[in-house]
């Protein structure tokens, strides 16, 4: 077996080798001979009929099964060789010459990482959430608590429904046909509501308890009934009950239900402490993900596409790890989880660009993760958890598991390093606001 | 049976002709009015070899069931055609590849 590299790049290499004619066809014997005491033929017994029989009948099949155990043993003999070292992912071999007869000639696409060599890792500065949590986010917090305490009350001392009212009622469509689908009975309906169809609003408003009504609303367009979608439909409407929210008083009692402290001022003592180990939390991912944006930005690398793509796919079987095998392997799935793949591909390059960069300045920065690193992830872990730290060591009882941690803990002490390194500069204070203002 | 290519049907490769190989006979399957003559001209000139001894043999049709009702199979006639020493029939010489079925079709 000869093989020689006919072209390399920063991060492949194209083999071409070549097995000699007597190999392929000592295993092309080999497969004939397998079939040979397996195979039935008309005419023979089993395991009975004449090698020059089987060779007649299945020499071209067992001549394409050698070539194709040839290639695969040779691949796996050729990548041990120092010349292509580092090799993490081979593309499918093709067979270029030697399908039929001869000596067989393949070539392959051996994936390495590129070379990379980080530069401008140090003093980032990196967009975070301000550090301190503002009164006004309190006051949202607080306020969402309220809401969830809200009761609804009869209204008494009117009959006409107003803004912000949740009322009970029943409605009719007018006509014949699918319209006579659309009807309920003492529905409640909150008027403010935003999911309310185009015009029931407006006719909920001004109706009087107890009497009839007739308003004209116009259907969403994804309305369940196709014919409907979009059209005018008329009601008759019927309110039989008003109700409005009630929400508790900003008191020490309030403070008392939710079960946060005594008083309202410990309340938002509490929520502030929340919100600032969640704000805490919030800026460390800031943090790293900002750092990896920039890190990515000024350290552009060419990724083995053949290796990037095959991890994608490996990353969307995983996450459909619940679904049957027998269900993964039909045709219509293996779509699925091409196109899912694609969709994948950005982000498994993202992380693997970011992982290339972080593994380097591991080493420049001679950062490494020892035993002490370890003992203090499952003590972190044991205790985030609430469980014995025994039964988060057993976790990593195989090789796998511990090179797995390993890698993880060794990036966030690099990034930590980074960001500990870095400047951290307060965001605006709500980037989703900002965001949606830019879009 | 108007031509040579009538007369000779298919061979017949089963465990025992490939035996009868050994002795330089092949087997075919020819039509069941051919004679020992015909058969020979035949194999002749279809394969260019040289014709010691034709033996033939009338099989007969199996019986079959086919749910409650009987039926039987065709006679057909076997032909044992002995070459001379040195001679062989190419297309059951080895090397000659069929194109391959996978192994079910064969059951």
């Amino acid at each position: 077996m000869e093989f020689n590299i006919v072209s390399e790049d920063e991060v492949s290499r194209e083999v071409e080798v070549t097995v000699p004619e007597d190999a392929v066809n000592a295993e092309a014997e080999r497969v004939l001979l397998q079939l040979s005491k397996r195979v039935k033929i008309k005419g023979f017994r089993p395991g009975k009929v004449p090698m020059r029989e089987v060779r007649r009948r299945h020499g071209a099949s067992a001549r394409a099964d050698a070539v194709q155990r040839v290639v695969e043993r040779t691949l796996v003999e050729i990548l041990g060789d120092d010349a292509l070292e580092g090799t993490i992912h081979v593309q499918q071999p093709t067979v270029t010459e030697g399908a039929r007869g001869g000596a067989v000639r393949f070539r392959f696409v051996a994936e390495r990482y590129p070379e990379v060599s980080p530069t401008g890792y140090l003093q980032l500065e990196l967009e975070v959430p301000p550090a301190e949590v503002a009164d006004a986010e309190i006051d949202t917090e607080v306020e969402r608590m309220r809401g969830e305490l809200e009761r609804l009350v009869p209204v008494e001392d009117r009959d006409v429904v107003e803004d912000g009212d949740i009322v009970v009622a029943s409605y009719k469509a007018v006509g014949e046909g699918e319209v006579e689908q659309i009807f309920a009975d003492d529905q409640e309906i909150r008027v403010d509501s935003d999911d309310l169809p185009t015009g029931l609003r407006e006719g909920l408003l001004g109706a009087t308890r107890g009497e009839a009504k007739r308003v004209t609303i116009t259907l969403p367009t994804e309305f369940s009934v196709e014919t409907l979608a979009g059209q005018d439909v008329e009601l008759d409407l019927t309110v039989s009950e008003i109700k409005r929210r009630e929400l508790p008083e900003l008191d020490d009692a309030f403070a008392r239900e939710v079960g946060e402290g005594e008083t309202l001022l410990e309340l938002r003592q509490k929520v502030r402490a929340r919100l600032q180990e969640a704000r805490e939390e919030q800026r460390t991912s800031a943090a790293r993900t900002a750092l990896g944006e920039k890190l990515r930005e000024a350290n552009p690398v060419t990724l083995p596409d053949g290796f990037v793509r095959a991890q994608a796919a490996e990353e969307a079987r995983r996450s459909l790890g619940g679904i049957p095998e027998e269900k993964l392997r039909s045709p219509e799935f293996a779509q699925f989880i091409r196109s899912f793949a694609e969709q994948m591909e950005g982000r498994v390059r993202e992380s693997m660009h970011e992982a290339l960069l972080l593994r380097e300045i591991a080493k420049a920065e001679s950062i490494r993760v020892d035993d002490a690193d370890i003992d203090a992830w499952v003590t972190r872990v044991a205790a985030k958890n609430s469980v014995p730290e025994a039964r988060v060591r057993a976790s990593l009882a195989t090789d796998d598991a511990k090179e797995g941690l390993r890698g993880r803990l060794l990036f966030e002490k690099v990034q930590d390093h980074l960001i500990a390194q870095g400047k951290l500069v307060d965001a605006s204070p709500e980037p989703d606001a900002a965001e949606a203002e830019e879009d | 049976m108007n031509t040579i290519y009538d007369i000779i049907r298919r061979p017949v490769i089963t465990e025992k002709s490939s035996l009868l190989e050994g002795d330089n006979k092949f087997v075919f399957e020819v039509d069941l009015r051919a004679n020992k003559h015909q058969i020979r001209t035949a194999v002749e000139r279809i394969f260019g070899v040289d014709v010691l001894s034709v033996n033939t043999a009338v099989m007969q049709g199996k019986r079959k069931r086919f749910g409650r009702n009987f039926g039987k199979r065709s006679n057909w006639k076997k032909a044992v055609v002995t070459l001379a020493e040195g001679q062989t029939i190419s297309f059951f010489e080895e090397g000659l590849e069929e194109e391959a079925p996978s192994t079910s079709d064969e059951a």
